[in-house]
């Protein structure tokens, strides 16, 4: 590689000038954008197939598509265990989002506004469920409960949905507080608010996008989540990638394509709704907080 | 106006007690932890020593059983270096198509937060969903052959599904994110005027990136990195469902043994022996990527 | 009309006798003139630091600071970053509890309480208004909080606006304002909870330079006429001097010197506040004679200078002479003056518009920074010879050397 002289700027100022004429770079600015679009492309492949092959008619999925037609979304409607499954997930990743929200969120503010001994333990351990893998965590929780006894269902999956959350939200709430001016709080400590409530009316409603879009977060996690929930879930609770694992793995599976497609919505939907908050919330505020 | 408290009110007393504030704080989420993460731990360390009989029954006796298993079984160790070794290529593969798109996206002056946002919206969306989607894709009669044929560009289907590669082109396809935005976070907090004065000083493009952008872009890749091949080593659904029969890595092992042959004991060493070989390989990298990182800009 | 230390602190009234007495020393012979500065209304201490000292770890940020501020006066810390005014200034609001001393406002021993029972207002360099609430739930809020009746809010919250001159503003909110209308409201909700002490951090650096110059004066104007007294943090020589009624120069987490800005400026306590404020020049030597009406200094080029009389400083003593760039004369011959006068040649001329600074160096290979005002005469070229010309009372003897 050519060794930069670092000799006075008069001479080499025109040497840079010639150098860049002569060099034509391997990495031109087509090879950058090439790639990035061959990534873009990648990345939208599989949606867009999910999208395309859930209008096919056939049972054995073919591509390109013989004819369209909507038999499979007709079928989903009569699916019982199917739409159980969906509503499991739904208020599953509901109730998730929750509880990881009213206990990750003072939990950012502890670690983002305080100093105490263990403050760096509890901060790597908060993030470790993002990640180690989800197979660890899902056959260790598994452990322990069966070993106090409790059975597989709900008490695991409420739980362990919780765990694997809780880092997006203290990760999410965290990175506005660092940035949180605090003289805003101070003005209001001098006009007269104690520390509960200049929390509840200053700091609160400013990182409420941040908390609003953390339990978001922590809803999409869980309502996708497979790998640990497999350890947790029985023949009777379960959620809706445990079904589609199983169509996918019985080799079922036309009607998985019009459920990814509600799925696909229902994210879709979700990042809108994070990016009209983030966006609401930047209008609000002078200090883009 | 003034008022002046005779004793303190308890909020005062937690003004100076950072401590007790922190407990408190953190209390809750540190104990949720605590319980259902570091216990279960230790559990699963203690289990990876008792021993298995027939029948799903487990003997409360200590031994080493299950730990001699997996070395004297070639199948095993076979798989997690297969795991690795997968983990391995999928973060080239990975970097390989991040590091320009990060770069790309971070060197333009407009429009990047949307562009990132585009490749945020897919992480979103089911993995199980996207994974399946690539059997469609990847199968002898899907999208890929399918246009490969109509083309012209091959005469016969090939071969994509249930491979070593499908496995990693599932895996690196969810790595991508995790891959760019670490990436692309670091270059764009990268100072313009670092480039702008190695060229006045005479480097050529080619050389300022070498000299200034690639040094200061490697913690950005060395934290992708890291996330990505834990991801990829430990990976379930890619294998489970692109890989077909034998493509088994030490996740689905794990998950075998305790979903399908209960045998809890040998499930957890496997767990823990993978754990501690994922922790003391990224340890390692990490010490000698941090030892390159010093002598790397000063060339 | 005098607070006397029994603190054995800087008294707060800026008056004639005590303060000579208090100084330890004294070199002009013209005095002070004897109209006092601000408006004191009478002998009341808003507030009053005893040895406050605040260290944060082995950091030291304010030490053994000890200070009174009388009722209606505008006392501006003055100092560089880090020399402790911010710190100290936070310690008065609350918002920090000192190590070791105590706060008193309005002569209660407030150490111990907290912000929202203290007096006290504050106002920050980014102005700190609420974001998601409109002008007049921001000036109300301290009055919510003091649990005034909303008929009364309303009153006031009106004549608050009116005070900064932005009348009928309540419902905008501040991402809608400019950074000068911003500062002023929250100057109006400083001061409508009418506040013991209003503590401004730096509020005008965020300003651009007319905005500033124009809010400086209205920040006087408003204080004037409230008469609440104002503690104001800088580091901002011109701006002390300008607002204040007393300046306390600050370094290193101590009160180095406080006084009327005459007195901070014409007679510097140590050579950092004679560096610090204003242009001055320092040449280094030592005492060769000490007389009774004055004393003689040598230069280490050799040159001699008879300065006014230090008494406190005995012969052999390193110094260093201060002389002010505006005290120093440029002729184009030999002055018939009193004072001090030695050929020298231009080295330097800056014109600033109004001014233009020369630097002279003498035949000792001295050298002197010259500042003139630009309507006294044409600017002179480099390597001009003239003859500059300073009064043995235009300088002033500072004990150390570099």
């Amino acid at each position: 590689m050519g060794h930069v002289s670092k000799v006075s700027l008069l001479t080499n100022r025109t040497a840079a000038a010639q150098g860049r004429r002569r060099l034509s770079l391997p990495v031109s600015g087509w090879f950058l954008r090439g790639v990035t679009i061959f990534v873009y492309g990648f990345l939208y492949l599989p949606i867009v197939v999910v999208v395309i092959m859930s209008f096919h008619p056939e049972v054995y999925l073919t591509f390109p598509l013989p004819s369209y037609s909507l038999r499979w979304y007709e079928e989903l409607l009569h699916d019982e265990l199917m739409i159980r499954a969906m509503f499991n997930s739904l208020w599953l990743g509901g109730l998730t989002a929750l509880l990881s929200a009213v206990i990750g969120t003072p939990c950012a503010l502890g670690l983002v506004r305080l100093d105490f001994p263990g403050k760096r333990l509890v901060n790597t351990f908060v993030l470790a469920p993002m990640i180690i893998p989800q197979i660890i965590t899902g056959i260790s929780l598994l452990i322990l409960l069966n070993a106090i006894h409790i059975p597989r269902g709900y008490p695991y999956l409420i739980i362990g949905h919780v765990l694997l959350t809780l880092p997006y939200i203290v990760v999410t709430v965290s990175s506005q507080l660092y940035g949180f001016p605090r003289e805003l709080e101070e003005a209001a400590l001098s006009l007269g608010a104690n520390e509960l409530q200049t929390f509840f009316e200053v700091t609160l409603p400013l990182i409420a996008p941040s908390i609003f879009a953390g339990m978001l977060f922590a809803f999409t996690v869980s309502f996708q989540e497979f790998v640990a929930t497999q350890m947790w879930a029985t023949p009777s609770t379960y959620t809706l990638p445990i079904r589609i694992f199983g169509r996918i793995r019985d080799a079922l599976t036309p009607e998985v394509n019009v459920v990814g497609v509600l799925t696909i919505a229902v994210s879709f939907g979700v990042v809108a709704l994070v990016q009209i908050i983030f966006r609401r919330g930047k209008r609000g505020n002078v200090y883009g907080v | 106006m003034t008022t002046i408290a005779a004793r303190p009110s308890p909020m005062q007393w937690l003004r100076g007690q950072p401590l007790v504030r922190g407990v408190l704080l953190v209390g809750p989420a540190a104990t949720w932890l605590l319980l259902f993460l570091v216990v279960p731990f230790v559990l699963v360390l203690l289990y990876s020593f008792w021993t298995y009989r027939l029948g799903g029954v487990m003997e409360f006796t200590l031994t080493l059983e299950n730990y001699a298993r997996f070395f004297s079984q070639p199948v095993y160790s076979r798989i997690l270096w297969h795991s690795f070794s997968v983990g391995l290529q999928t973060t080239a593969l990975a970097l390989a198509l991040s590091y320009p798109t990060a770069y790309y996206l971070a060197r333009r002056p407009s429009g990047s937060h949307i562009l990132i946002f585009l490749i945020l919206v897919p992480f979103w969306t089911s993995y199980l969903i996207r994974i399946f989607s690539w059997m469609l894709i990847l199968m002898e009669r899907g999208v890929l052959n399918s246009i490969l044929l109509g083309l012209g560009i091959t005469s016969q289907p090939i071969r994509l599904l249930f491979t070593p590669l499908a496995v990693v082109i599932g895996m690196t396809y969810s790595a991508l994110p995790f891959m760019i935005l670490p990436i692309y976070s670091v270059i764009r907090g990268i100072n313009p005027d670092l480039v702008q004065a190695a060229k006045t000083l005479g480097a050529n493009d080619l050389q300022a990136f070498v000299e200034v952008t690639l040094p200061l872009s490697m913690p950005g890749v060395m934290a992708g990195s890291v996330i990505v091949f834990i991801q990829g080593a430990g990976n379930f659904l890619a294998p489970a469902i692109l890989g077909g029969t034998g493509a088994d890595l030490m996740a689905n092992v794990i998950a075998n043994r305790f979903l399908d042959a209960f045998n809890w004991p040998f499930g957890s060493a496997l767990s823990i022996i993978f754990l501690v070989a994922m922790m003391a390989f990224v340890l390692v990298v990490r010490k000698w990527a941090a030892l390159e990182s010093i002598y790397g800009p000063r060339k | 009309m005098l607070i006397q230390g029994n603190t054995g602190c800087y008294a707060c009234v800026p008056f004639l006798p005590s303060l000579r007495l208090l100084q330890s020393y004294e070199s002009k012979q013209n005095p002070l003139p004897s109209t006092p500065e601000g408006g004191e209304d009478g002998e009341m201490i808003d507030v009053e630091l005893r040895s406050v000292t605040k260290k944060f770890g082995p950091v030291v940020a304010a030490e053994d600071v000890s200070l009174q501020v009388c009722q209606g006066e505008f006392l501006t810390l003055l100092g560089p970053s880090g020399c402790g005014k911010t710190t100290t200034m936070r310690l008065i609001a609350g918002l920090e509890t000192p190590t070791s001393g105590e706060i008193l406002i309005r002569e209660q021993c407030v150490t111990d309480l907290p912000p929202y029972h203290r007096n006290v207002s504050l106002m920050f360099q980014n102005y700190a208004l609420f974001p998601h609430k409109n002008v007049f739930d921001n000036i109300a809020f301290g009055l919510k909080y003091r649990k005034v009746p909303g008929k009364e809010r309303k009153q006031r919250v009106k004549e608050s606006l009116a005070l900064v001159h932005l009348p009928g503003m309540e419902s905008r909110y501040p991402r809608q304002l400019s950074g000068g209308q911003q500062q002023r409201i929250a100057l109006a909700r400083a001061l409508v909870v009418k506040p013991a002490v209003l503590l401004l951090d730096e509020p005008l650096s965020n300003l651009d330079l007319k905005m500033r110059e124009k809010m400086r004066v209205e920040l006087k104007q408003i204080q004037e006429q409230v008469g609440i007294t104002f503690i104001f943090v800088t580091h901002d020589q011109q701006e002390a001097l300008m607002l204040s009624d007393r300046v306390a120069v600050m370094d290193e987490g101590k009160i180095i010197q406080v006084g009327t800005p005459r007195e901070v400026y014409e007679r510097p306590r140590s050579r950092f506040v004679a560096e610090f404020v204003g242009q001055s020049n320092f040449l280094e030597g030592y005492i060769v004679d000490t007389r009774s009406s004055e004393t003689e200094v040598e230069l280490a080029s050799g040159l001699r200078l008879s300065v006014p009389a230090a008494p406190h400083l005995t012969k052999g003593s390193k110094v260093a002479v201060q002389v002010r760039a505006e005290r120093v004369r440029i002729y184009p011959e030999r002055p018939l003056v009193r004072g001090h006068a030695f050929a020298a040649s231009v080295e330097r001329m800056l014109y600033i518009g109004d001014t233009i600074q020369y630097l002279l160096q003498l035949e000792s290979h001295d050298l002197l920074m010259a500042t003139c005002p630009t309507t006294s005469a044409p600017p002179l070229d480099r390597g001009a010879t003239v003859w500059i010309g300073f009064d043995s009372e235009d300088c002033l003897v500072l004990p150390g050397g570099g």
